[in-house]
């Protein structure tokens, strides 16, 4: 027989037949995450022969008596050896219709660090929750953050459901409390569903032992969130690098050439839109949107271009090029939340360098209104924000940027904030959708919840 | 509104779906390697006015041209979906003329205006799929059912996805006999074929269009890219469902219905080739002195086209430095110098073999040079100033990399401390760091194997040529086969043979393992890629496979 049809789905072999989709797993301790995540790239065929083999081995001479997919997930030799989790790892796996990159973050130390770092570049988080001990402070957590990340999607996946017995009442009763979190915290959409990542129910495909649930398994659930769709927001564009070759250009055609290199970080510009360089407010218009394959007619988010402006006016590194009637304001005072990352702890009166978008600027800490206590999810007045904590700030910077409200857009509302002599990143920054801001004194934290961005 | 699809042309079936099915199997298996004389003599014989040829009137009109020899005045099918270019009507009516066949049109149920009233004008700009279903898949169908075997001018090269055809197979989703006698042609042969006997062919194909349909959907391809990617352009589809299983083999539909992609979606690979641009263009602003690792091996050539992409219309803004080992392929070096010269690099040169000439390194019992090369970078890194390498890590080679972030600080040793690295949060990459240290950059992190290779094909990339199947002596060694080399000669027992063999990861010879593979083109290795069941450096890097914590620690000593 020659005729046979090939075992790879035809999908794959098209390079633009498939989206990417970035995942964050999120989970506490021995809810089984690594052994979902194995179960992910076992079930979709992202192990190859050679990993398993070392898993088998590796499990045989622990004297499991099982394969322990979690070994594929923990790559470092400390993990192996006490058998957890310590830092984000990324996994790679596609289906016919999707792509997916996972940030796998652990649960216990660190949570808030990691569990931050792997929501900020995600399209959707999945959560664990064991079937047995049910919703944790964990959860709320973890939830938490994910709703401060603004991730656009979450998923509740209640594993270990094969040790309850596949109960209908016992996912019911779960579902219940998670949907009460997730009113709480104003999270929209958030989907639950039960699975076994040991056994393999769920996963990838539906299972008989869940006969009661009529929903998607968990990898079509996937496979089908939309994603988020931040051309539909006004046209954003920081500038990263400005392209004068002069009489070095790869073409004599070019030695005049001079572009504006960046990547659309919301919205679509078209080739004659009239657009606004901020902070500076010089209005002109784009003229070209260039690649090496050729001009464009129109340019959209997240696209990697080199834009012409009609005048001849020079746009350093920092500056944005921004939809002429729907500009944002240059700001030198920043009121975000913060997730606190470092060791030392922040206090009022700090320098620090804050990076938003392509622009950095030396800033000062000005007040810090209090910390949200992630177990109550209220705010609490502090002095100094520790490790991990999660807190709002006010900062006074040297230069303007052009921040916007994180829920509006997490790309021109993200910032760094950055210790000026070592260089290491302390926070992670959204800035809050209010800027009225009075300069004299701190806002007084009052009995309502008001951590919200 | 109620329409009735017009009657088919076909003359009905005689033979039972399992007849068929068995004629098909049989046939399947005796023509694997036949002429197009041979295959459509027994085709006419066995089925006479059974027999249909499709005609899409582009470059396939030889196909009615050769089954006509065999069976004068055949029946042609035609698809008239009502949106066809000039030229292929025109095209049409030229074969009617010039070869002794029927032309019968397949027409859909609805015509353009009808259908237009129905669903709303350019149903084909929104929703693709069901406008292919309305005008091409249910009226061929409907005609085939009429049939009981069709001919085809699917062509395995057309597509990586039509690299399987056989001559003849049985047709599950018609439940009848497929026979594509030009499965094996090349489109010179095509070409060369129609010249010499005369035979009309699309004058679109001499525009740019190597595949053509509707005109609406149908847009010029650049050399080198996928025929049929002109086809449905910015959709995520290059077949209309003819040619392909009509069962999915992949998961499940849910309950919830997909919408349409939006417009304005990037492809994966597209999202990953804008990213990691973003990536050189922040530590080229951010920094002063960066450098890109080049050794040409595959993805060091990815990392310098996305480089060059980056600041084109202006030079790569860095020198590119290569770690040699001195145990170099002879194809790969001649590639590195080729590429320096066109993109007039400067490029720094590391090596290996001065530091065991000098005695500042030993050679290691095993003769493996990799595991030297941490030295040699670290001092080129150091007497460079550079404060940025570029290197082409991917997180899925190897578990320990999958922590490793796009911007990993290096201590003044060139060090990586797995425990202490800095979060990377959103698109804010931050490369600041201390006089003395450095930063790696790894802007494939995101990138497997398999999307390399498929960017290769898209971008229509060159490698040197070691990266396809070759024919060259090895022998076996740790279960790999090697090169026989100057640095790599066969030990006592270990028997040189003559294989057909290619690379999947360049690296010193003496230890890097070739893989039996027939996989002569880019298409042919993102096929053997989708199906590979081993990890590359698990399959072809001997210093990878000592311990489960290999790579790691050569991490920790400042490796790539």
């Amino acid at each position: 027989m020659t005729a046979t049809a090939s075992p790879a789905s035809p999908e794959l072999l098209d390079p633009r037949s498939t989206t990417l989709l970035r995942i964050a797993t999120a989970g506490s301790v021995d809810d089984g995450k690594s052994t979902l995540v194995g179960r992910l790239l076992y079930d979709s065929k992202a192990v190859l022969a050679d990993q398993l083999e070392a898993v088998e081995r590796v499990s045989l001479a622990k004297g499991l008596g099982h394969v322990d997919l979690a070994l594929l997930t923990d790559g470092l030799r400390a993990e192996r050896e006490q058998g957890i989790t310590i830092d984000v790892a990324y996994r790679y796996f596609a289906t016919a219709r999707r792509t997916f990159i996972l940030a796998d973050c652990p649960g216990h130390v660190q949570y808030t660090r990691n569990t931050v770092t792997g929501s900020s570049t995600a399209d959707a988080l999945v959560l664990l929750v064991d079937a047995r001990k049910g919703v944790l402070e964990q959860t709320r957590r973890h939830l938490a953050v994910g709703r401060l990340l603004r991730v656009p999607h979450i998923i509740v996946a209640v594993n270990k459901i094969d040790l309850v017995d596949y109960s209908e009442a016992r996912f019911r009763e779960i579902a219940a409390d998670v949907q009460r979190l997730a009113d709480d915290l104003g999270a929209e959409s958030i989907e639950v569903l039960p699975v076994s990542a040991l056994v393999g129910d769920n996963i990838v495909e539906r299972s008989e032992r869940l006969a009661w649930y009529d929903g998607p398994s968990l990898l079509e659930l996937l496979e089908e969130l939309p994603a988020d769709d931040v051309t539909e927001h006004p046209f954003r564009f920081p500038v990263q690098v400005t392209l004068r070759p002069q009489e070095a250009a790869v073409d004599p055609r070019y030695v005049e050439y001079r572009g504006y290199a960046g990547q659309v970080a919301s919205g679509s510009v078209r080739v004659g839109d009239p657009v606004v360089v901020l902070p500076s407010g010089r209005r002109t218009h784009v003229v070209g949107i260039d690649t090496p394959g050729g001009e464009l007619d129109e340019a959209f988010a997240p696209q990697s271009v080199t834009l012409r402006l009609a005048d001849d006016i020079d746009v350093a590194r920092g500056e944005l090029i921004a939809s002429a009637d729907a500009a944002p304001e240059p700001t030198q005072d920043l009121d975000g939340m913060v997730a606190w990352l470092a060791e030392r702890p922040l206090r009022v009166g700090q320098r620090v360098l804050v990076k938003h978008t392509t622009a950095t600027t030396q800033a000062v800490v000005r007040e810090i209104d209090g910390r949200l206590d992630l177990d109550t999810l209220r705010p609490e007045a502090v002095d100094a924000l520790e490790l991990n904590d999660l807190g709002r700030v006010r900062l006074r910077l040297a230069a303007p940027i052009m921040a916007e409200p994180y829920a509006q857009s997490r790309r021109t509302g993200s910032f760094l904030l950055i210790d000026p002599q070592s260089g290491a990143n302390l926070a992670a920054g959204m800035t809050r959708g209010d800027q009225a801001f009075s300069d004299r004194a701190a806002v007084p934290v009052g009995p309502a919840p008001d951590w919200s961005i | 509104m109620t329409t009735i699809a017009p009657p088919a042309h076909g003359p009905g079936r005689v033979r039972s779906a399992d007849e068929l099915r068995a004629l098909a199997e049989e046939a399947a298996v005796r023509f694997a390697d036949a002429t197009a004389d041979e295959v459509l003599a027994w085709a006419a014989e066995t089925f006479g006015s059974h027999l249909v040829v499709a005609c899409s009137m582009a470059a396939d009109t030889v196909v009615p041209h050769l089954t006509a020899r065999h069976l004068p005045g055949v029946d042609v099918l035609f698809l008239q979906t009502g949106y066809h270019f000039p030229e292929t009507i025109g095209t049409r009516d030229a074969l009617a003329h010039a070869v002794d066949v029927r032309i019968v049109e397949a027409l859909p149920a609805l015509t353009v205006a009808e259908q237009d009233a129905e669903y709303g004008p350019r149903l084909h700009e929104r929703d693709p799929q069901s406008c292919c279903a309305m005008r091409k898949v249910e009226p061929i169908n409907r005609e085939l059912a009429s049939y009981e075997a069709w001919v085809t001018g699917v062509r395995r090269e057309d597509n990586a996805l039509r690299a399987g055809t056989g001559i003849v197979e049985w047709d599950a989703a018609h439940q009848m006999v497929k026979i594509n006698p030009v499965a094996a042609w090349s489109t010179d042969e095509v070409m060369a074929y129609a010249a010499t006997h005369g035979v009309p062919v699309n004058l679109l194909l001499d525009e740019g269009y190597p595949s053509i349909g509707c005109a609406p959907c149908t847009r010029p391809v650049a050399p080198g890219e996928d025929p049929r990617s002109g086809r449905w352009a910015g959709f995520a589809k290059t077949e209309c469902g003819l040619h392909t299983d009509q069962q999915d083999e992949g998961t499940p539909v849910t309950a919830i219905q997909t919408a349409p992609p939006p417009a304005r979606t990037l492809s994966h690979l597209q999202a990953l080739e804008s990213e990691s641009i973003h990536i050189f263009r922040e530590i080229v602003s951010e920094l002063e002195r960066p450098v890109l690792l080049f050794s040409g091996g595959k993805d060091s050539i990815v990392m310098l086209h996305l480089a060059a992409k980056a600041f084109w219309p202006a030079p790569v803004p860095f020198p590119v430095l290569h770690v040699d080992t001195g145990h170099n392929f002879p194809e790969v070096i001649a590639y590195r110098d080729a590429t320096v010269e066109r993109l007039k690099l400067r490029l720094v040169v590391a090596k290996v073999q001065d530091y065991i000439d000098d005695g500042r390194l030993l050679e290691r019992a095993d003769g493996t040079r990799n595991p030297l090369q941490t030295q040699p970078l670290l001092d080129a890194i150091a007497e460079g100033r550079f404060d940025a390498v570029f290197g082409g890590g991917r997180r899925d080679e190897e578990k320990a990399r999958a922590k490793e972030r796009v911007v990993s600080l290096r201590d003044e040793f060139g060090a990586w401390d797995p425990r202490n690295q800095r979060p990377e949060l959103w698109n804010l990459y931050n490369p600041r760091h201390r006089p003395g240290e450095h930063v790696r950059v790894f802007p494939l992190s995101n990138w497997t194997e398999l999307d390399v290779w498929r960017y290769i094909a898209a971008e229509d990339i060159p490698l040197p040529s070691l990266y396809y199947a070759h024919e060259r002596d090895v022998f076996r060694r740790d279960g790999m086969w090697l090169a026989v080399g100057d640095v790599s000669r066969p030990r006592d027992g270990e028997r040189v043979e003559r294989r057909l063999v290619r690379y999947r990861t360049v690296g010193d010879m003496s230890c890097t393992g070739a893989v039996e593979s027939d996989a002569r083109t880019v298409e042919d290795v993102i096929q053997e890629v989708a199906l590979t069941r081993i990890t590359e450096r698990g399959a072809t890097r001997a210093d990878d496979r000592l311990t489960e914590a290999a790579m790691e620690d050569r991490k920790k000593e400042g490796y790539f």
